[in-house]
C-alpha cells in the first residue's frame, strides 16, 4: 500500500520577495522572542543585485543524507511529521551534517557553532505562516503541504 | 535592559583610526527614542555650531531605533544624521533595504563617524571586530561595483555594505549613500560627507539577537497589521505599483512637477504612469522584514540599453527624470535612474538642477559655451545623460551642477533664482507646492531639511480641503508631520505605516510592546513636538532663521495653464499658514521655541 502524503515545507523561489520574515519568525519562534535571522531555521539565498531571491529549507528527504552523514547518531527522522531530528545531546557540533545535505538546508547557529535544521515548530510552521502572498502573486513562496495538495493551489491561483 | 535597543554605540574616528564602543543614555532614549530623534540629539550636542560640512570636525551618525529589526512591519531603515554641504542646516537622510537591521546584528544602535583618513578607507564590522580595510581600489568605482567587489573583499556574500559612489569622493551636493544596490539616503549630500571623508564604504556583518520586551503582542500585533493591510486598497495597489502610482494621483491634481517645475501636468505622463511603470517590473523584491514588497526590479524593454535591468525607479525618479525633463518614456527614465544609482547621486537633485540648466539655456541666461556646447534641451536623452556624468565627475558643466541648484543658481545669477526650485538649499522632490498645493509649500517651508517630501505628504488629505487656499493647512502638515515621527525614531518606513493607517496610538503601543517601557499616546505627542523643536534650535544655532522657511520665488507665481489657471499660492498665504504652524508647534513669530514649549517638553538646555 502506498504510504499516505505528508506536508512539507514546499517552496518557489520565483514568489519570494526576500523580505525575510520567514527567518525572523522562526528564530522568534525557537529562541522565546529573540529576532536573529542567523539562528533561523530557514535562510534566504538572495542576490540583491538582480532581486531575486529563495528561500532555503529543510526537503524533508525520505532517505535524509544528513542522517547518514552524522558519525554520532544524532540526527534521526521523525516518521510522523516527515522531519529530521537533532539530538543536541549527542550532536559533537563537527558539522559533517552542513557537509552532507545536498540542499544545504542545515545552517550553523551563529550563536552556538551547532547546527540547525527545520523542526516544522511542531507541527505549525511559522514561516509559512507569515510567509506573505504578494498581489503581483498567485501564491506563497513557502508553503506547507502535501504535494498534491500545493498542485491544487497552483492550479486553482495560476 | 530595555527591549529593542542593543545598548551600545560605536564610536570611529577616522582620523586616529581608533573605535570604542559606549553605553547608550537611555534617559535620551526614554526622551528621544531612536533614529531621527536620538540621532539629532547625539549631532546637537556634539556638534559645534557653525562647523563647516566636508571638515574633519562633522561627524556622521548612522542611527536605528529599538523597533529597527524586530517583527515590526517595515522595521529596516536607518537614517544618517549629519550636518549637509547643500544646506548648512541639519540633515536626516534614510534608507531601507538590510543594513539597518544588520547594523543592529552586529550589535550597534548608532554609529558616529569622526576625523578624516588620510587615505581612502572602508570599515569592516562584524560583531566586536572592526577593521580598516584600505580602499585605494574601490575609489573610483561606481557605487555598484564597489559593493559587488567589498562583499568579495570580505568573503561574504551576505555582509551588508553603505557605500558611496563616485559623486561622494567628489564631494557633490548631490552625493547619496547607498546600501544592497537600489536602497539610497538621498537627499542633502551626506554621500559628500562620508567622501570628504576619505571614508568609501562601511561594511557589516552581525550574529547578535535582537531582544524585545513582549514578544507575544509584538507577534499577534505583526499578524494583525498584516491581515489589515491586506483588507486596505491603497496598501494593495502601493504592493502591486510600488510608489510610481503616486504619479497618477499627482498629475490629475496638478503637482506634478513638468519642465522645471513651470506646470503642475505633464502631456506625457501615461509614459510614465503607474501602468506604463509596471509594464516594465520584471521582479517585485522587498526590505527586510516588509510584506509590503515596493521595491521593484524593471527591465528596460528597448533601444540601445534593451535588456539591462535595475531596482527602481520610485515615483520621485519618474517625475524628476521623466517629466519634469521633457521624458515621456519609461525606458529613458530607467536608464538615466541606472546612471544616478550606479554613480551615487540623488535622482531628485540631479532631475532638479537639469531641468533648472535647460531653462537657463531656454532663456540664454547660459549660453552654448557654457555648457560646454551641449544641444541642453527638455527632452534630450543622450544629452542629459552624458550631463549626468558630467556631474558625477564634477567636469565641465557638471562642476556647477554638482553644487546643487542653489549654489548653481546664486553663482550665475541673472535671474536664475526664480526659478531655482528649493527650500533652503535642498531641492524641491517631486510635488509642486502652487495655488494646487499650498498644503505642500508649507510642507517644503517648514521642513528643517529643506524641501522634503518625507515630513508631511498631504497630497491626498489636502484635496479635502478648500482648494487654492490656505485654510486648515497647518494643522494638517502637523499632523501628518507628527503621525510620521515616532516611526521615524523608532525607526520603520513609514509606507506600511501610512498605507494601514496607523496614527500616533498605534505607534505607542509598537514602541511600548518592543521597549516595555509604558509609553502612552501623550508621551508620543511630546515626542513629536519635541523632535521638530530640537531640529528647529539646531537650524537657528546655524544661523537659519523664519526668512528660511520660504518657497523658490516661482512657487509664488500664478498659474499660466491648468485648472488653476491665474491662481497663485501668495507668499502672504505662505506667512499665515506658517504663523499657524509656528503656534501649533509652540514657536513664537519669528519660529523660536518659546521657554514655556522648550521647558514644557524638556529641553530648556538647549537655548
Amino acid at each position: 500500500m502506498k504510504k499516505p502524503e505528508i506536508k512539507k515545507l514546499l517552496t518557489d523561489k520565483t514568489m519570494c520577495i526576500s523580505c525575510h520574515q520567514c527567518e525572523i519568525v522562526c528564530s522568534q519562534f525557537h529562541f522565546n522572542g529573540e529576532v536573529n535571522p542567523r539562528r533561523s531555521r530557514i535562510r534566504i539565498l538572495e542576490n540583491n543585485f538582480i532581486g531575486v531571491s529563495e528561500p532555503i529549507v529543510c526537503r524533508q528527504c525520505l532517505k535524509p543524507a544528513c542522517v547518514a552523514a552524522c558519525p554520532s547518531g544524532a540526527i534521526t527522522k521523525d516518521e510522523t511529521l516527515g522531519r529530521v531530528m537533532i539530538a543536541p545531546h549527542k550532536c559533537n557540533g563537527c558539522l559533517e551534517c552542513l557537509k552532507g545535505c545536498p540542499f544545504h538546508a542545515i545552517f550553523i547557529d551563529e550563536r552556538t557553532q551547532q547546527p540547525l535544521v527545520c523542526d516544522l515548530c511542531g507541527g505549525k510552521p511559522m514561516c509559512a505562516q507569515f510567509c506573505h502572498i504578494h498581489p503581483a502573486h498567485p501564491y506563497a513562496a513557502i508553503n506547507f503541504a502535501t504535494p498534491s495538495e500545493m498542485a491544487v493551489i497552483k492550479t486553482q491561483t495560476t | 535592559m530595555i527591549g529593542g535597543y542593543t545598548g551600545k554605540l560605536l564610536r570611529i574616528d577616522l582620523t586616529r583610526r581608533q573605535t570604542a564602543v559606549e553605553d547608550i543614555d537611555l534617559k535620551l532614549a526614554r526622551q528621544f527614542i531612536g533614529g531621527r530623534g536620538y540621532g539629532a540629539k547625539l549631532l546637537f550636542d556634539e556638534l559645534k555650531p557653525f562647523t563647516d560640512p566636508l571638515s574633519p570636525e562633522n561627524k556622521i551618525i548612522y542611527a536605528t531605533g529599538p523597533v529597527t529589526g524586530t517583527p515590526v512591519l517595515g522595521a529596516n531603515r536607518y537614517v544618517v544624521v549629519t550636518k549637509s554641504p547643500e544646506t548648512g542646516l541639519f540633515l536626516d537622510s534614510y534608507s531601507g533595504g538590510c543594513f539597518a537591521p544588520e547594523m543592529k546584528f552586529a550589535g550597534y544602535d548608532f554609529m558616529i563617524i569622526e576625523g578624516k583618513s588620510s587615505a581612502p578607507v572602508s570599515l569592516w564590522i562584524k560583531d566586536d571586530r572592526i577593521e580598516f580595510h584600505d580602499a585605494a581600489h574601490l575609489w573610483g568605482k561606481n557605487a555598484w561595483d564597489a559593493e559587488t567587489q567589498l562583499k568579495k573583499d570580505v568573503g561574504d556574500p551576505t555582509a551588508r555594505v553603505s557605500v558611496i559612489g563616485p559623486a561622494g569622493e567628489k564631494l557633490s551636493n548631490l552625493a547619496l549613500i547607498q546600501n544592497e544596490y537600489y536602497h539610497q539616503c538621498g537627499r542633502g549630500g551626506a554621500g559628500a560627507v562620508m567622501g570628504s571623508k576619505n571614508l568609501k564604504a562601511i561594511v557589516v556583518r552581525g550574529s547578535r539577537s535582537i531582544r524585545i520586551a513582549d514578544p507575544k503582542k509584538v507577534m499577534a500585533m505583526l499578524r494583525e497589521t498584516i491581515d489589515r493591510t491586506d483588507t486596505m486598497k491603497p496598501a494593495v495597489a502601493r504592493m502591486k505599483y510600488g510608489s510610481p502610482l503616486t504619479l497618477d494621483s499627482t498629475n490629475l491634481f496638478g503637482i506634478l512637477p513638468t519642465l522645471n517645475y513651470k506646470y503642475g501636468q505633464f502631456t506625457g505622463a501615461s509614459q510614465i504612469d503607474s501602468v506604463a511603470f509596471r509594464k516594465k517590473v520584471v521582479r517585485d523584491t522587498s526590505c527586510f522584514g516588509c510584506t509590503i514588497g515596493c521595491t521593484k526590479v524593471t527591465r528596460i524593454e528597448a533601444g540601445e540599453h534593451a535588456g539591462d535591468e535595475m531596482g527602481g525607479p520610485e515615483y520621485e525618479t519618474n517625475a524628476l527624470l521623466g517629466s519634469n525633463l521633457g521624458i515621456a518614456n519609461m525606458d529613458e527614465v530607467i536608464y538615466l535612474n541606472m546612471l544616478c544609482d550606479s554613480l551615487g547621486m540623488d535622482t531628485i537633485g540631479v532631475g532638479n538642477v537639469i531641468g533648472w540648466a535647460i531653462e537657463c539655456c531656454e532663456r540664454g541666461i547660459l549660453s552654448d559655451s557654457d555648457v560646454d556646447g551641449m544641444d541642453l534641451k527638455f527632452g534630450n536623452v543622450p544629452v542629459i545623460a552624458a550631463l549626468i556624468t558630467k556631474i558625477a565627475y564634477r567636469r565641465g558643466i557638471g562642476d556647477l551642477l554638482a553644487k546643487g541648484v542653489k549654489q548653481a543658481a546664486r553663482e550665475v545669477g541673472k535671474g536664475s533664482e526664480e526659478f531655482a526650485m528649493h527650500v533652503k538649499g535642498l531641492e524641491y522632490p517631486a510635488y509642486r507646492p502652487g495655488p494646487a498645493s499650498p498644503g505642500f509649500g508649507l510642507a517644503y517651508a517648514v521642513s528643517e531639511r529643506g524641501a522634503c517630501h518625507r515630513r508631511a505628504w498631504p497630497t491626498i488629505e489636502e484635496q479635502m480641503l478648500e482648494p487654492n487656499s490656505g485654510k486648515g493647512r497647518a494643522a494638517l502638515v502637523k499632523r501628518l508631520y507628527d503621525q510620521r515621527v515616532p516611526w521615524h525614531c523608532a525607526l520603520t518606513c513609514d509606507f506600511p505605516v501610512l498605507f494601514r493607517g496607523a496614527q500616533i496610538p498605534e505607534a505607542a503601543q509598537t514602541l511600548t510592546a518592543v521597549t516595555g517601557w509604558d509609553l502612552t499616546t501623550t508621551d508620543m505627542q511630546d515626542l513629536c513636538d519635541r523632535v521638530a523643536t530640537l531640529l528647529k534650535v539646531f537650524n537657528l544655532r546655524e544661523g537659519a532663521t523664519e526668512v528660511d522657511d520660504t518657497l523658490a520665488p516661482r512657487s509664488f507665481q500664478p498659474d499660466e495653464t491648468g485648472m488653476n489657471r491665474g491662481k497663485a499660492l501668495t507668499r502672504e498665504m505662505l506667512l499665515e499658514m506658517r504663523q499657524e504652524y509656528y503656534t501649533l508647534r509652540g514657536w513664537d513669530k519669528a519660529g523660536v521655541p518659546t521657554p514655556s514649549t522648550l521647558h514644557k517638553l524638556g529641553l530648556s538646555d538647549l537655548i
